[in-house]
């Protein structure tokens, strides 16, 4: 009699469309096992293989985006670098500038103290010569004066000249007055 | 009843084979029930990229990650298959035969289709008609013609005549008997699973067609592996260069 269950279920196969209820006709028991185990073990591995793959994609997001905030840092810390060795680059050249200008400032001053050493030297040897000439003219005439002096000394005195001494003892003693 | 008394291979043999839901589309019949199928598939495909990727993230997450998940894997089928230079034209093709493939198999395989009565004949995966995994080789063939020629021009052809020319007639039977084993080979393989099952569960209903059932879930998920890679390496033969 299961027969006439299994087999003639299926006899009303009407003209057109229906619902089949019949349990073992349509093997929805056994369909549903097999979904159940399906679902069960393919399920979970694809499951925790989706959830790995998630997990490597979230992992390599992260990674790199770490990776961007080193490298951001990074360019920070260099950019910063970059500016103090600017700096220091400034100031030494300020520097460079300020101490050739201070040698070029020491090497004119030097350069005048030594001009007017000379022009020192000049003046003195200038003075030197000069004194030496006048000294040589003021012998040269103290002599002829005293050469002079001793030829009338030797030649002795006579009228003219005693009148001419006179005069001038005369003119001395007319031009002192106590 | 008395014909199952008389005969009772007849009644079982009745399962499925050979009958049909004809649709009359002018002066042109066809497979309603594979239609219909078939149709399901596509929505169940459509609505899964559809949803998964409506609204995409960095991160992926939930179906997208899924729908990603499979993207890659075809596109490493692909790329093993047809080499790193020309996969990416050809992972659309295969990612649709794949997938096409794939859902209707497991689909058939485990979804309750007989729960709906059709007229005549019944649902059952579009694979498990030979039209179908016909249609599915042709395209197949086609592709990879279209592949060899498109990068070789007219010296696609001469590969024909090599290594050697008295292998000619060899080589373009070989153009034959590819499409002719993708079809019957997938189209086997769904109907005698399917077979199995119906005359198992007609003979045991229960428990004992269940390892058969799993047995041809993993079956039909292997046939759409086995098609889309051969059709990937059809592929990956024609537009390989020769020496």
């Amino acid at each position: 009699m299961s027969f006439s269950f299994l087999f003639l279920g299926n006899l009303p196969l009407a003209e057109g469309f229906g619902i089949n209820t019949n349990i073992f006709e349509t093997n929805i028991i056994n369909l549903a096992a097999v979904v159940a185990i399906v679902i069960s073990f393919v399920g979970k591995n694809l499951s925790a293989l989706l959830e790995d793959r998630r997990k490597t994609i979230v992992n390599n997001l992260q990674e790199a985006s770490q990776r961007a905030a080193e490298a951001q840092e990074r360019l920070n810390i260099a950019k910063n670098q970059l500016e103090v060795a600017k700096k220091k680059a400034t100031e030494i050249r300020e520097e460079g500038v300020f101490r050739a200008t201070q040698e070029i400032n020491n090497c004119v001053a030097q350069h005048e103290e030594r001009l007017s050493k000379l022009e020192e030297f000049k003046q003195e040897t200038v003075q030197f010569y000069q004194q030496k000439a006048f000294k040589q003219a003021y012998v040269y005439i103290i002599s002829r004066i005293m050469s002079r002096v001793k030829e009338r000394l030797n030649k002795g005195l006579d009228a003219t000249y005693h009148v001419v001494v006179n005069n001038f003892y005369v003119s001395r003693f007319t031009e002192y007055n106590p | 009843m008395s014909d199952f008394l008389l005969n009772p291979f007849s009644e079982i043999a009745e399962v499925s084979v050979g009958q049909h839901f004809y649709w009359q589309l002018g002066s042109y019949e066809v497979h309603g029930q594979v239609l219909l199928v078939s149709w399901f598939v596509l929505a169940v495909i459509f609505g899964l990229s559809f949803v998964g990727n409506s609204n995409l993230k960095s991160t992926p997450d939930g179906l997208q990650n899924f729908t990603e998940f499979v993207t890659e894997f075809i596109r490493d089928l692909a790329k093993t298959q047809i080499g790193e230079e020309e996969y990416l034209k050809w992972v659309p093709y295969l990612g649709t035969v794949f997938l096409f493939i794939f859902v209707s198999n497991w689909s058939g395989a485990l979804l309750p289709w007989a729960l709906i009565e059709l007229p005549n004949g019944e649902l059952a995966a579009p694979t498990n008609d030979i039209n179908t995994t016909v249609a599915l080789a042709l395209l197949t063939s086609i592709s990879y013609f279209y592949a060899g020629i498109r990068k070789k021009g007219l010296r696609y052809f001469n590969r024909y005549v090599q290594p050697a020319a008295f292998l000619l007639p060899i080589n373009v039977l070989e153009d034959f008997t590819k499409p002719l084993s993708l079809s019957f080979r997938l189209f086997g393989n769904i109907l005698a699973d399917e077979l199995v099952v119906g005359v198992l569960v007609s003979l045991v209903p229960l428990i004992i067609p269940i390892p058969i059932m799993l047995l041809g879930c993993f079956t039909s998920a292997i046939q759409a592996l086995v098609f889309a890679t051969l059709a990937g390496a059809y592929i990956g033969e024609a537009v390989e260069d020769h020496h």
